[in-house]
């Protein structure tokens, strides 16, 4: 595939699939067949992330109810300035709510946690997309935030400026022109400012789809 | 960087629709997995490290054209050492759970290049828990119905906007609730014969 030129071209799977082999043929599919061009020109965007809402009552024995709600909110995407390597923005925030009966959840009936991180990350594939069906790349991100933990009563909220630094490398695996499993591994480092919150550091490694959504020619 | 966002908004809403991989034979597959370890310092002195492991992959199968029927499985497994601060004591726990969902879902508009679809969804989950200072093992059971829409990109993806309701039993403990969420559904689609 020639580099800045868009092809669209669909997953090549052989006749049997899926209805005979069943799940080791789709594994060995995914892994040795499927090669297909990766979307790594200029132009082309990333995606990924999730964002959801949940509510949560608890029971036990028909009383002691607790009642919970988690917001999270983690959307990223990346613009590819040349090609081979992308820019882009990660945002990861939450907001978890607790309220309890009087008396469960000393000092308060209710508790806040809301936490968020933003910034910006950098990557960069070593491999031309030659028609390969597997690349390298490698990857850093900073994001400053904000954490804060508040009660409903009696008690000052708890707040600190925290930020996580994070570097990692590792293969892609593409399925098609789209879609593509990653497995990554890297090394992470949290700070906050009051050391009221839990800062941890450590490696990490994570197995994922990105998602590669090319421009359109005019 | 208007012009980008712009263009990414065309590309998402106007122009990248492509047929939707709803047809008998095809698969659907999401997930991720992840191990993190960490090296831990509390406000209150304590000090430590943990390890947590997730595996949570999902796999369909279009069983008929817009029908689908599928596995998701769950394994997380965190485990830590600590040493704390004002006792002066280590300590140390595991929580482990395993759970497998098998769902179904259906998708009410036919496959005509529709850049959305609608689906609804139920699913059925049967798993088990054991918490950090407990040795027992509790039964999890869950189940929970959900309807949502599609908007696609191309042929192979899909952004979901989800709502629905849960309700799972462990420990004696019934939780229930609503649920919403958005992320990407990944179609592959099999081999065309000619």
């Amino acid at each position: 595939m020639q580099l800045g030129k868009q092809q669209n071209i669909k997953t090549r799977l052989p006749k049997s699939f899926p209805n005979k082999k069943g799940f080791a043929t789709f594994m060995a599919i995914l892994l040795f067949q499927t090669i297909v061009s990766a979307q790594l020109e200029k132009g082309t965007w990333m995606v990924g992330g999730n964002a959801s809402f949940t509510t949560a009552d608890y029971e036990h024995q028909g009383t002691n109810r607790n009642n919970n709600s988690t917001l999270i909110f983690a959307p990223a995407v990346g613009y590819f300035l040349a090609n081979r390597v992308a820019l882009g923005l990660r945002i990861s925030a939450s907001n978890h709510n607790t309220i309890a009966p009087p008396g469960t959840l000393f000092p308060s009936t209710s508790v806040s946690i809301f936490q968020m991180l933003i910034g910006p990350f950098a990557r960069y594939y070593f491999l031309k997309p030659n028609n390969r069906l597997i690349n390298f790349f490698v990857e850093a991100d900073f994001a400053p935030g904000y954490y804060k933990r508040s009660f409903k009563e009696y008690y000052p909220s708890t707040k600190s400026s925290i930020s996580q630094f994070s570097v990692a490398a590792g293969p892609v695996i593409y399925f098609n022109s789209s879609v593509g499993l990653e497995f990554t591994v890297g090394y992470y480092k949290t700070n906050n400012d009051t050391q009221v919150y839990q800062s941890p550091t450590g490696f990490q490694a994570a197995l994922g789809f990105q998602i590669h959504l090319g421009r359109e020619k005019l | 960087m208007k012009k980008l966002i712009a263009c990414l908004l065309i590309i998402v809403l106007s122009h990248c629709f492509a047929d939707a991989q709803l047809t008998k034979g095809n698969w659907m597959v999401g997930g991720a997995a992840g191990l993190t370890t960490a090296n831990f310092f509390r406000a209150s002195g304590d000090t430590g490290r943990s390890t947590t492991i997730s595996i949570a992959p999902s796999i369909g199968y279009f069983i008929t054209m817009r029908f689908a029927a599928g596995l998701r499985f769950s394994l997380s497994n965190y485990h830590y050492t600590e040493h704390q601060y004002l006792t002066g004591n280590p300590g140390v726990g595991n929580d482990f759970d395993i759970a497998l969902d098998p769902f179904a879902r259906y998708y009410f508009l036919k496959n005509t290049e529709r850049p959305l679809n609608v689906f609804a969804e139920g699913s059925v989950g049967y798993g088990f828990k054991r918490e950090i200072g407990s040795d027992l093992h509790h039964i999890l059971n869950r189940y929970s119905l959900s309807a949502g829409t599609a908007f696609y990109f191309n042929n192979s993806i899909g952004l979901e906007f989800i709502l629905g309701y849960y309700r799972s039993t462990q420990f004696g403990e019934t939780t229930n609730g609503f649920q919403t969420r958005i992320g990407f559904q990944i179609h592959l689609e099999k081999e065309k014969k000619y």
